[in-house]
């Protein structure tokens, strides 16, 4: 099968806009703060992350959890895709542990405090470490890479970095 | 090439958002707000993407099934009910879309065995005969 490019990413577009990410159809990713979590290593496979988050991964209780920022994506059709983007860049983070930041999941539902999501697939609560999270997971690095999150520096030492940027694409 | 990698339930989450605006009336679930966009897959004798060029042969909505399989997300299109062919000839290609020149996907058509993207019994589509499809699948990516 083919895709017409400019009709499939409308679609993939508004189909991230119908997620509710507070179980509130009033609630889009871009108009709503997510949490971004940074972690150090290897970044794990969806799967992998999906059973590691209760002891490494979950923001309240991971072992693995460098620093949390919080802030919200705003999106654009750049011509080629649409574009996600961060318009204000969180002025603090929370620190938690040093080390090197190589990769975040991104949290959309991160302050959820009520039900989301379909019973069928097993409901998320954040909090909630016997239930899978509703995340995205990308690269970090330094300004001079090409990390869909950016820090100032990636060494995590007593302090949260300067957050620099966080920006990514929907492509074919 | 940056990567960013869906968590199963998000996932989950997008599959059905984008399901349900690819297909004619999904059910509103909590993972996802329902819009009903009247999507269509239409059958064509001509060659494939030349919509213009092209005979429209039989044209039916599209219903959409979420599943998953094998740790993949996937959506399958079906028809409900049969649809009559609007006119005689060789089915070749489809499309999945709003409308004839407002579409998302597209295929070829062949028999069944052939390889094609739509496999069907026979091409030869008889003005008046009733037509269904059932499993055009489309797998939701795993990363963006």
């Amino acid at each position: 099968m083919n895709f017409v490019n400019t009709k499939y990413l409308e679609y993939l577009h508004t189909g991230l806009q119908y997620v509710r990410p507070m179980g509130n159809s009033s609630n889009t990713f871009w108009g709503h703060s997510s949490m971004i979590v940074i972690y150090g290593g290897t970044m794990p496979t969806a799967s992998a992350f999906d059973s590691g988050w209760a002891s490494l991964y979950e923001p309240v209780a991971g072992s693995e959890v460098l620093v949390k920022y919080t802030a919200t994506y705003s999106t654009h059709n750049s011509g080629s895709g649409y574009v996600y983007d961060i318009d204000t860049v969180p002025t603090s983070g929370t620190y938690v542990a040093d080390g090197t930041a190589t990769w975040a999941a991104i949290l959309p539902c991160y302050d959820a405090t009520s039900y989301v999501g379909d019973g069928t697939y097993g409901a998320y609560t954040w909090g909630n470490t016997s239930t899978n999270p509703i995340a995205m997971l990308c690269d970090v690095t330094a300004p001079s890479g090409t990390g869909l999150v950016q820090l100032s520096s990636t060494t995590v030492s007593s302090s949260a970095p300067t957050f620099y940027t966080s920006s990514f694409q929907t492509g074919v | 090439m940056a990567i960013l990698r869906l968590s199963t339930q998000m996932k989950k989450a997008w599959r059905q958002g984008f399901m349900n605006i690819t297909d004619y009336n999904s059910t509103q679930g909590n993972w996802a707000y329902n819009n009903n966009y009247d999507m269509f897959i239409t059958i064509w004798d001509g060659t494939i993407n030349d919509y213009s060029g092209s005979t429209k042969l039989l044209k039916m909505r599209t219903y959409g099934t979420a599943s998953t399989e094998s740790g993949e997300e996937l959506i399958t299109y079906n028809s409900s009910g049969t649809t009559a062919a609007t006119s005689n000839g060789t089915a070749t290609w489809f499309h999945i879309g709003v409308s004839d020149n407002n579409y998302w996907a597209y295929g070829t058509v062949g028999t069944d065995g052939s390889g094609a993207d739509l496999m069907i019994g026979t091409t030869t589509l008889v003005n008046g005969t009733e037509y269904n499809f059932s499993n055009i699948v489309f797998k939701f990516p795993s990363a963006i």
